[in-house]
């Protein structure tokens, strides 16, 4: 212990400096990584408290807490929040930011100043949002449909689409930034094919955000120019097509879809790497199934217009292209097991969340082939089937994912460890409450609920008081790591340089990491994950093992 | 500190790029005042394309460029030719949909509960 | 006819350049520059893509409402505003150019030109604009729309999209005009660096880019043909 103690006396990034200022204007790319940290938690603590009061009102058939009005701006609020300013830049901005230069062994991403921007425009886009929540809120949805966003409905809906406008700029500039350093900044020896998985997929979620989100604010610009100036490209008295917002708007959101989801494999694949000691199995091809899904992503989005006046042919070829998403996002499971089978595997915080992941990815992706096949889609669209499977998706994929990812890489960036027995207490009960929250809705679903009401025939109430219940035990799963994280920061045991006996130049350095990262560029002479033929047998090292036992 | 080496193209390069576009320029208003049907279209957008390749190549430099560059220019035209493609075909096929025959739409009688 | 390869010229820039600390030299910040740019330009594309796809879907909604509206257009002024940003083009290329070989003067000069004509375009842009507007053609902001008739909610939508993409794409001169303006102020004050000259490479980019928008958006808006039909 006593060389862990003098490591956390050495200069980090951390205690360089402790003034405000030089918080909020660090061109540092692990403070900004942690800037975004506070701001991705709060944006989730918003949308939570939403989602647990639509919870609260579905307990029963009638309306009685909210008026519609009410719900409606509530699960607006909920997706608005949860999706563009918790789940896009959650894994990206957090982990992404902190980890892509240490991973590549430089010393900071190839942009700085763009990073710290893109924070603020982050931050801007989000308050403005909340600002129009707190004036009066927004109706549409978090999809912004027209023609009713743009011509009928009375709520802030300019607001809300200029704060969503502008923290689309930030996903950009978070994109380019990753693009460029992968490609320009690798430390001397560090091929493609020495990257950890971790950079192949947030490489090609970076594609995503680049090529994705100026579709995004085009149609976003479009809604505002409509309802402020007249300009009707959607309005069909105007000779305009609203079904043309659907187009622009999926373009975007089916692969945003990925932007959440890409980095989180990318996250999943080191723990597993890591917990069960081994090299990925088939690593290039995990790697190049990153780039497919990227693709392929961009090719389906008609699968969310099925019912609304798409061309049946157009609706063939979606529904076809959306299947063929199946198979890169398969070879990622199957090549995770593989990784698995007869490997010495540890049951660590950060692995529990990788296994709840794949059990409960592989879920909501299985149930989006029952929403991509035609007829099917007819019986189930906007039903609670679709919400259970895209929050099986965002919340059992991502969010799972970027839990796992914090405890896995927090002694890290704190230089702390977290309290292991708390972190597993509440992995299982987040897994436990997430199922018991989404699973009946599917049930709900395939019985003809539909979404965004919240008056609904008795018969539905069983399941819908079994949701409420398991959201209850969810939200308290999620209260834990917030708290125990916050109290580890002070009073955590001191974290060794690689607790978890990974491979990876971010562990190479010190935790946590001086202000340059390394104290001389290093030099990669060994594939990834190369652990040695000690590592099946080792596990992770004594210290971490003292402190479990301690805690 | 290392110098950067630059390769830069000649100015009657640049010039003679200019006089081709100024060329085109002329050609597309000429092509626009000939009834060629359903080809003024295409003529107008082939036009306009050799017009942006012409600067992209040579004005943009992508010409010398390194490979990367050639695929970062590309993408943007690769992705918006998917997004154009997708997109055409459920507006091209959708009034097929319209004017099918509707003899087979079936009436069905709803009892009363 | 020229074979460009062999045109090129070496050079070698003068002054040493200025490494920010995440570089590791100075060909490594001039790469990453030139990316960052191309990537930005990337977005862009799809930016203004999405613009061109809804004139595509609506042009083939509304042919002979499209070519109604394109007779509008005054075809004298929108050549002469066509030639002008392709002479920018060139000056600004030369402009690039000569920061290369380190003739600051030359190149100050060059940009100068560049900002003078970006700025007779949209002064002739403003006064098409007005035209619209003095014969009621603008559908939009509570304004009289005159054309009637049968063609009247397709014209609506070809001067919605007239106003919208050429709007934009002013904007962008806009945006254009004021980095040339910051970029002649610096090099007067201060001299060439070679890190100045991807600077202004990257400036260049930005330009010719603008410029290529409205090479599409000539014959989109000015020259759809009389016949009406269109090739889809
Ligand atoms: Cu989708």
């Amino acid at each position: 212990m006593n060389g862990a103690v003098i490591t956390t006396r050495k200069r980090n990034y951390l205690n360089a400096s402790y003034t405000v200022r030089s918080w909020l204007l660090t061109h540092d790319h692990k403070r900004i990584g942690l800037l975004y940290l506070i701001g991705v938690t709060f944006f989730f603590v918003i949308g939570g408290l939403a989602a647990a009061v639509v919870r609260l009102e579905l307990m029963t058939p009638r309306g009685d807490l909210t008026e519609s009005e009410t719900y409606n701006k509530l699960f607006t609020m909920h997706g608005i929040t949860m999706t563009f300013f918790f789940l896009i830049p959650a894994i990206p901005a957090v982990l992404g930011n902190f980890l892509v230069p240490l991973m590549l062994g430089a010393r900071d991403l190839a942009f700085p100043r763009l990073n710290l921007l893109s924070w603020y425009l982050y931050m801007l886009g989000g308050l403005m949002t909340m600002w129009a929540i707190l004036a009066g809120g927004v109706d549409t949805g978090w999809t912004f449909y027209t023609p009713y966003s743009s011509t009928y409905s009375n709520t802030y809906v300019m607001a809300t689409a200029v704060g969503v406008f502008v923290a689309g700029f930030s996903s950009i500039l978070t994109g380019l930034n990753f693009i460029v350093t992968t490609h320009q900044m690798r430390c001397p020896g560090l091929t493609w094919f020495r990257l950890p998985l971790f950079i192949w997929s947030m490489y090609a979620a970076s594609l995503i955000m680049v090529l994705a989100t100026p579709v995004l604010a085009a149609a976003l610009l479009l809604v505002g120019l409509e309802r402020g100036l007249g300009i009707g490209i959607f309005d069909p008295a105007m000779g305009g097509d609203p079904l043309l917002f659907q187009h622009l708007f999926w373009f975007y959101a089916h692969p945003a879809v990925y932007i959440m989801v890409l980095p989180a494999f990318g996250v999943i694949s080191e723990l597993v790497a890591c917990f069960s000691r081994r090299r990925p199995f088939g690593y290039a091809f995990i790697g190049y199934s990153s780039f497919a899904i990227a693709i392929l992503g961009f090719l389906v989005w008609g699968h969310h217009m099925f019912v609304s006046g798409q061309s049946v042919y157009a609706g063939l070829i979606f529904s076809l292209l959306s299947f063929l998403v199946a198979i890169p996002s398969g070879i990622k499971v199957f090549n995770w097991t593989a990784t698995l089978y007869k490997a010495s595997i540890s049951w660590e915080t950060p692995m529990l969340y990788a296994f709840g992941f794949m059990g409960l990815f592989t879920m909501g992706g299985l149930t989006g082939l029952f929403l991509a096949c035609l007829a099917i889609d007819v019986h189930v669209h906007d039903t609670y089937f679709v919400v259970a499977h895209f929050h099986y998706i965002m919340v059992g994929g991502t969010v799972m994912a970027f839990l796992g990812g914090i405890h896995f890489w927090w002694p890290k960036m704190t230089g702390r460890m977290y309290p292991e027995s708390w972190a597993r207490l509440s992995a299982i009960l987040i897994f436990v409450g997430f199922n018991l929250t989404f699973f009946p809705q599917f049930i709900l679903g395939y019985l003809g609920m539909p979404r965004r009401y919240h008056i609904y025939p008795e018969e539905f109430q069983v399941l819908n008081v079994m949701s409420s219940a398991g959201a209850s035990i969810l939200g308290v799963g999620y209260f834990f790591p917030l708290t125990y994280l916050v109290w580890s920061m002070f009073y955590g045991a001191v974290a060794p340089e690689n607790p978890f006996g990974h491979t990876g130049l971010e562990w190479q350095t010190a935790s946590p990491p001086p202000t340059d990262n390394f104290e001389q560029i290093p030099v990669v002479t060994q594939e990834a994950y190369s652990f040695g033929p000690d590592d099946a047998l080792r596990g992770p090292s004594e210290e971490v093992i003292s402190i479990v036992q301690a805690s | 500190m290392s110098q950067i080496k630059t390769k830069v193209p000649s100015l009657t390069l640049n010039i003679a790029v200019y006089a081709a576009l100024l060329f085109l320029l002329a050609v597309t208003v000429w092509a626009s005042r000939t009834d060629l049907g359903y080809w003024n279209f295409v003529a107008a957008a082939g036009i306009a394309s050799l017009k942006a390749s012409l600067i992209v190549l040579f004005f943009m430099r992508v010409y010398y460029a390194k490979p990367l560059i050639w695929l970062a220019s590309g993408a943007g035209f690769v992705w918006l030719a998917i997004l154009f493609n997708l997109v055409v075909s459920d507006y091209l096929t959708r009034s097929r949909v319209q004017s099918a025959p509707v003899h087979e739409t079936a009436v069905y009688e709803v009892p009363d509960r | 006819m020229f074979k460009p390869a062999s045109q090129l010229v070496e050079v070698r820039a003068d002054g040493a350049a200025r490494v920010a600390h995440q570089f590791v030299d100075a060909d490594q910040q001039h790469s990453a520059a030139e990316l960052g740019m191309w990537l930005f330009l990337a977005t862009e594309i799809m930016f203004f893509g999405a613009f061109f796809l809804a004139y595509l879907v609506y042009r083939e909604w509304y042919p002979v409402a499209f070519a109604m509206g394109s007779r509008q257009m005054d075809v004298m002024l929108g050549t002469v505003n066509t030639g002008v940003l392709l002479t920018s083009s060139l000056t600004m290329a030369l402009a690039v150019r000569a920061s290369e070989m380190s003739q600051r003067r030359w190149m100050i000069g060059l940009l100068v030109a560049t900002l003078l004509l970006g700025m007779v375009f949209l002064g002739i842009k403003g006064l098409e604009y007005y035209h619209k507007y003095a014969e009621h053609l603008v559908p939009f902001a509570g304004w009289t729309f005159a054309p009637a008739g049968e063609q009247r909610t397709g014209m609506m939508e070809f001067f919605n999209l007239y106003f919208l993409m050429t709007g934009l794409h002013a904007l962008h001169m806009v945006a254009g005009l004021v980095m040339l303006a910051l970029l002649v102020i610096v090099a007067c004050r201060s001299p060439l660096r070679d890190s100045s000259s991807i600077v202004v490479h990257n400036v260049g980019l930005y330009w010719h880019f603008v410029d290529l928008v409205w090479v599409y958006l000539f014959p989109f808006f000015y020259l759809v043909s009389a016949s009406g039909s269109v090739a889809m």
